[in-house]
This record gives structure tokens, C-alpha cells and sequence, in this order.
């Protein structure tokens, strides 16, 4: 059967990249590294520090009852509280022999004092000053009031502000759960996802071409295809592999959503199935863009270090919503959060973000789609022009000045 | 049949390929020859459709050529390029696709080919496996998987050992028996004598010489003699019949001037040096080549 040669050409390329290791290894493991990149570190910190049991606190002043008061917090944890009196002796102790965790010195009358020592041989035991605070805090609230005669239940009525109850609202009006940490977390995770699969395609693509374009394997290929068609084979094929990888990911993520709702990998409620869907959307369309023009770079530069050169205000675009995440989340409506989700080189990943977050309506999402389609036209057709020319030329580098009059050529 | 009618092709302010006309029989072994930047690459990719020329015809068999041209070429490019990664046989598999060949046709023709150039059992390895001539070889096959009715060949004997060259040689020659029009590109002239029927010499964009390879000889070359001796020979080069010579450790090569007559020169030299060997030689293409090039005036580089 005779076939179409960007079908033949996006076959190949698509062949290349799948039955490679790396591609399978990215598929099984993309997702649980982005999880352990982004959401791990935060989890882990929570459980990071514990009390030793055994370890010594030495407190110097204060009084007996308030030692007691460390005392009782401490003692189910093992932690030994003790009374101290001579600071310098202590200190050695807690440096020289290692004997002590930590020394505590309330200086003077503990009804004034605005702050007190905490003395630690490595400054980073936060979990044994963080407690101490707390129960010192409390016991000089407590001795203050009865100063004043207030007893503490009034005092606590009358100090309580009224927190806050997060509600995120969907689309269609029902209050979902989850909270704004976990929002927060899944929103990086998703970035990182759309960051690091367009980059690795993009570039795979740019490679690829340059790879063939130095190896004069492209001449070959020129003998038998146009080069639009050899452009729109690659970027269909290796495009194609990304797709699929994709497609095991949001497969993979509406089985565990649907099918094993309650296991440990649960899947944050406020993604829906069109949630997934969307990301894969956004995925294809970032694709095209950065792909086409990874492409252009890709014929105009002289090999792979040139490439990276000539690549970086692509990167930049890249990178600019990795680095501005926590200003996009919180202010997901600002004019730079709008700006960016609109702007086609950032819109797919700002606004997958604000869907994300506050769900923009439904006519701003086709906006950005309408930008992003436009541009993509524009740039794949600039990008063949270039590409035409710059696969031919080889022995000299470029300057990107050189590559955009090149789209004048006849 | 692959017919250049006035060709020019102009890059920027360079002349890349100036007022080129050809005619390449069907069947017969073509050379372009010339120096570096002679514009060679740029006249062999405009017959492919790959570039369009600024002014002139291209036609293949009588009509203008179109993208569909390409079904029926077959290309080996002077710097080889494989895919490093990939298996012989896919490889060969893909290019034969792109060229619009069925599958099965394919398959056969790989074996086929493969086993001509003892190199079947490396069908399922990777062609980074492969030594640099093996790769050669595969590169070759690669551009006459499909059948070409035109192959255009740059320097394809460049790498390979005496050996392979030979039998390179020899499926070159029973290809153009066939029917196949051959376009052989080389900068070594020695090679593009021993099989080529017509050639055009370029030299900066322009065509230098163009013809029969016998009637070019017939026309532009002055005979040769070379002379072996013993004893002083400095007097040679003052002979009236002598336009060039060229000193070996040896002996001397002589071209002589027109008309001149090798008789006369013998006697000459006789009564002066002691004769081992008096040869007369038709003239080489390089000899051609260099005076011709020189004569226009232009700077010859060889490589």
C-alpha cells in the first residue's frame, strides 16, 4: 500500500521515541516524581522532627510551677526536664559534652519578660522551642490574668477570632472539599507535568531535526519529501508519543478516581474527569506551538549546543509560570495572572492553573484556545519557511536575526 | 532523460549556478565534476525539486519536473548520514517507504541487495554496529532499494577499500546497463574517466567543459609523451614542441603543443639522452580540467 509520507515520517519518529527505554521509564514514573517533587517535601516535613527520648532540657529562672508545666508537656515523649541554675556550666555542657538538647533561660521576672534564651547545639530543634513558646506563653498568660482577676474562660471568649472556613465552588454551584494546600500542591504538580513534558518534546523535536540536519541523513530524506512534509511527519510522530504517554497518565488517573476511590493514591476531588481532559487539550495545543517552533530552531542551528543557544527565550516562556506559580495560584485573577493566561507561549499552563483554581468562565477558556489555535497557524507557518531554508544551510551559525529574514526567502 | 535548459540559481549576491544547460541520456553515467563550490550540490538539488531554480528548465524525460520526480531518484549524499540507532533492515525499510514502495516489494529487494554486498547477516543489527564501509555499503543499497529510473551519486567510492571499490564499480556499470541514469559527482578526475560516458565540468557556477568524454579528449587535450632517460634532460623543457612538463623522480611527462609531431621530438631526444621509455598517452581529465580552468582565468583549488 502506497501511504502518505508524513504518515511514513510520523510512524518512524513516533516508533523512535516509544520503544525507548527513557519513554517507558518517564511514563511509569513521570507522575510519582513529579508527586514526590512538588507534594513529598511538604509531607515529609510534617513527620521530619521528633522528640528523643531520653534527651535533657535544663531550664534556667522561672519558677517551679512553671518547670512543672514543661515537665508534664514533655514527659510522654520521654523528655527530661530539669532545673538549672549556673548558665556558663549548662552551656558547656551543651556544647562540650553533649549531654543536654537544649537550655531554656527566662531572664527575670516572668511576669514582665518580652522574650526569653533558648540555647541548642544546632539552633534547628524547631518541635523543642516551639513547644517550650507555647507553654510559656500560656503559663505568663495565665499568671497575668489572675493579676488582673480575669478568669480564663472569659479571657478566651474574648480573645477568639473567628476563623475562616474555606469552600472552593465549582462551575455548576456545589461547594467541592479539598483544601487550599492541597489546591495549591496539585497546581504545581500540574505545571511541572505540562513544563517538563513540552520542554522534553519540544526539544526532542529541535533535536532531533538537528541531529539529521548535521548527519546529512535530512538530504536523504529530502530526496524523497518536501520539507513541510518532513516538519509535520516529526511533529506529528514524536507529538503522537507524547500524546500517548499522556493518555496512559489520564487513563491511569480516571481508574484510580472511579474505579478505587479510597486508596492511598486518592486523587484530590476538585479534578474532575474534564479536568484530566482539559490537561491533555492544553497539552496537545503547548505541544504544537513550542514543537513548531523548536522545529524552526532546530534547521537554523549548525548542531545541538547552537540549538540551546538559539532556544533559550523559549525556555524563558517556559519557565516564567514555574517560577510565578505562588503568585498565580493566590491571585489567580490579577492583571499578570489574566496577561499570562492569555499570552499563547504561557496561556496553556496559567490558564489549566486558573482552571485549577477558580474556574474562569467558560468563554475565556475558548478565548485562550482561539489565541493559542491562531498562533499555532503562525507559527507553523513561519516555521516551515524557516525550516525549508535552514536545513540546507549548514557550516555557519545563525544569529536569530539572520533566521527571521529567512521567512522572506522565496 | 534529464534535460538543464539555461539553469541559474542565486543566492543573496552569489551566483551559485549561472546559465547551466545539460543533457544526461537515459541509461548513461553522467559526471559533474568540479571543484568545491563549484555549485555541484546546488545544480544536483535543483534537479530533485528540493530548491527551484531562479530562471531556466529543469525537464525529466520531456515534462517539468514535479515533487512525484522523487519516487524515482535515488541519492547518496557525500557526507553519509544513517540513523545510528536504528536496525539495518528498518532503516532500509523506512527510506524504501518514503520512496513509495510497497512493503513486500521491500523486503525482497533488502534481502536481495543485502546479500549482493555479503552483508545479510547484519540485517537485524544496529547500523551503529557496522564498520565504515559496511555503513557504505548500506548507504548505497539504501538509495537503490527502490528501483530509481535516476541516481545521483556524490564521491561514492570515498572510504571504501580497493575491493569494495571494484565491485561498487561494477554494480554502477551493470545499473546504467540497465537503464538507470547515473549522475556520478567527484572531485578525483582519474575516477570519473574510467566510467563516465559524458561529463560537465563546473567551475563557480558555470559550466567549463561539457560533453562526450572522447570528444572532449579528442578536442581540448594535447598529447602527451612520457619520456624515461638517463643523463641531462634539463634541455627538454626549451624544445619548441614542449608547451608543459612535469618532472617526476622518474621520468618526465611531456604535453605537447598542437600540431606538434612526436617523431621529431624523439629524434631530438635521442641524439642527446639514452631512451628506456618513450610513451604517448592520451590526455588525463585533470590535465583538461587544470588548463581549462586556468585559461578562464579563474583560481583552481584542488582538494
Amino acid at each position: 500500500m502506497r501511504r502518505n509520507k508524513i504518515s511514513i515520517i510520523a510512524t518512524h519518529e513516533f516508533k523512535k521515541v516509544a520503544r525507548t527505554k527513557t519513554f517507558v521509564i518517564i511514563t511509569i514514573i513521570g507522575p510519582f516524581l513529579i508527586f514526590a517533587m512538588t507534594v513529598l517535601p511538604s509531607l515529609l516535613n510534617n513527620n521530619a522532627e521528633q522528640f528523643q527520648e531520653g534527651s535533657i532540657i535544663s531550664i534556667v529562672g522561672g519558677s517551679d510551677e512553671l518547670i512543672g508545666d514543661v515537665r508534664d508537656a514533655f514527659s510522654p515523649y520521654g523528655v527530661v526536664v530539669t532545673k538549672g541554675r549556673n548558665i556558663e556550666s549548662l552551656k558547656k555542657e551543651l556544647v562540650v559534652n553533649n549531654t543536654l538538647q537544649g537550655i531554656v533561660e527566662i531572664p527575670g521576672d516572668i511576669m514582665r519578660i518580652e522574650a526569653f534564651n533558648y540555647y541548642s547545639a544546632s539552633g534547628t530543634d524547631y518541635l523543642y522551642w516551639e513547644t517550650i513558646k507555647n507553654i510559656i506563653g500560656n503559663y505568663t498568660i495565665n499568671e497575668r490574668l489572675k493579676e488582673l482577676d480575669i478568669d480564663t474562660a472569659t479571657y478566651q471568649s474574648l480573645s477568639k477570632t473567628p476563623s475562616v472556613i474555606v469552600k472552593k465552588m465549582s462551575a455548576s454551584g456545589e461547594e467541592e472539599g479539598g483544601d487550599i494546600f492541597s489546591i495549591i500542591m496539585t497546581s504545581i504538580s500540574f505545571i511541572m507535568l505540562l513544563y517538563m513534558s513540552i520542554l522534553l518534546y519540544g526539544q526532542m523535536i529541535g533535536r532531533s531535526i538537528v541531529i539529521e540536519k548535521t548527519s546529512k541523513t535530512i538530504e536523504i530524506l529530502l530526496s524523497s519529501a518536501r520539507p513541510d512534509e518532513i516538519m509535520a511527519g516529526k511533529i506529528i510522530g514524536i507529538g503522537g508519543a507524547g500524546l500517548l504517554q499522556y493518555a496512559i497518565w489520564v487513563i491511569a488517573g480516571i481508574i484510580i478516581k472511579t474505579g478505587i476511590a479510597s486508596t492511598a493514591i486518592a486523587i484530590p476531588s476538585f479534578i474532575s474527569i474534564s479536568t484530566l481532559l482539559l490537561l491533555v487539550v492544553f497539552f496537545i495545543l503547548a505541544f504544537l506551538l513550542y514543537a513548531s517552533l523548536y522545529a524552526a530552531l532546530g534547521a537554523a542551528a549548525e548542531n545541538e549546543q547552537n540549538l540551546g543557544q538559539l532556544a533559550w527565550p523559549l525556555i524563558l516562556f517556559l519557565v516564567i509560570p514555574m517560577v510565578m506559580i505562588s503568585t498565580i495560584v493566590m491571585n489567580p485573577d490579577s492583571l499578570f495572572s489574566l496577561t499570562l493566561s492569555y499570552f499563547p507561549l504561557t496561556s496553556p499552563m496559567v490558564m489549566f492553573v486558573r482552571v485549577l483554581v477558580d474556574m474562569p468562565q467558560v468563554w475565556e477558556i475558548l478565548l485562550c484556545f482561539f489565541i493559542l489555535i491562531v498562533s499555532i497557524i503562525f507559527s507553523i507557518y513561519f516555521s516551515s519557511r524557516i525550516f525549508r531554508v535552514g536545513i540546507l544551510l549548514s557550516g555557519k551559525k545563525h544569529t536569530l536575526k539572520e533566521i527571521i529574514k529567512w521567512m522572506r526567502y522565496k | 532523460m534529464i534535460e538543464l535548459q539555461h539553469v541559474s540559481k542565486q543566492y543573496g549576491n552569489l551566483h551559485a549556478v549561472e546559465d547551466l544547460s545539460l543533457v544526461a541520456h537515459n541509461g548513461e553515467i553522467f559526471g559533474l565534476l568540479g571543484p568545491n563550490g563549484a555549485g555541484k550540490t546546488t545544480t544536483i538539488r535543483m534537479i530533485m525539486n528540493i530548491i527551484a531554480p531562479d530562471l531556466g528548465k529543469i525537464l525529466i524525460d520531456g515534462t517539468q519536473i514535479t515533487d512525484s520526480i522523487k519516487v524515482n531518484i535515488g541519492y547518496l549524499p557525500e557526507e553519509r548520514g544513517l540513523y545510528k540507532k536504528s536496525k539495518v533492515y528498518d532503516m532500509l525499510m523506512y527510506l524504501g517507504r518514503l520512496k513509495g514502495k510497497k512493503d513486500n516489494e521491500l523486503t525482497s529487494a533488502i534481502d536481495l541487495w543485502l546479500d549482493q554486498f555479503s552483508l545479510l547477516e547484519w540485517k537485524n543489527r544496529k547500523v551503529e554496529e557496522l564498520s565504515k564501509g559496511m555503513a557504505q555499503k548500506v548507504q548505497f543499497i539504501s538509495c537503490v532499494i527502490h528501483d530509481p529510473k535516476i541516481l545521483f551519486l556524490d564521491e561514492p567510492f570515498s572510504g571504501l577499500d580497493p575491493v569494495s571499490s571494484d565491485f561498487m564499480r561494477e554494480t554502477i556499470v551493470t545499473l546504467s546497463n540497465s537503464g538507470t541514469t547515473i549522475l556520478f559527482s567527484t572531485h578525483i578526475m582519474e575516477q570519473a574517466e574510467k566510467i563516465c560516458n559524458r561529463i560537465l565540468l563546473m567551475n563557480k557556477g558555470k559550466s567549463v567543459i561539457y560533453g562526450k568524454l572522447d570528444e572532449i579528449k579528442e578536442k581540448l587535450g594535447h598529447k602527451s609523451v612520457i619520456v624515461e632517460f638517463s643523463g641531462d634532460g634539463s634541455f627538454i623543457e626549451r624544445l619548441p614542441q614542449v608547451e608543459h612538463l612535469i618532472r617526476y623522480p622518474k621520468y618526465v611527462e611531456i604535453t605537447l603543443k598542437e600540431n606538434s609531431d612526436t617523431d621529431s621530438l624523439l629524434t631530438q631526444l635521442v641524439s642527446k639522452i639514452s631512451i628506456r621509455k618513450f610513451e604517448i598517452v592520451s590526455p588525463s581529465l585533470h590535465n583538461i580540467f587544470i588548463s581549462q580552468v586556468k585559461e578562464g582565468g579563474d583560481e583552481y583549488e584542488t582538494k
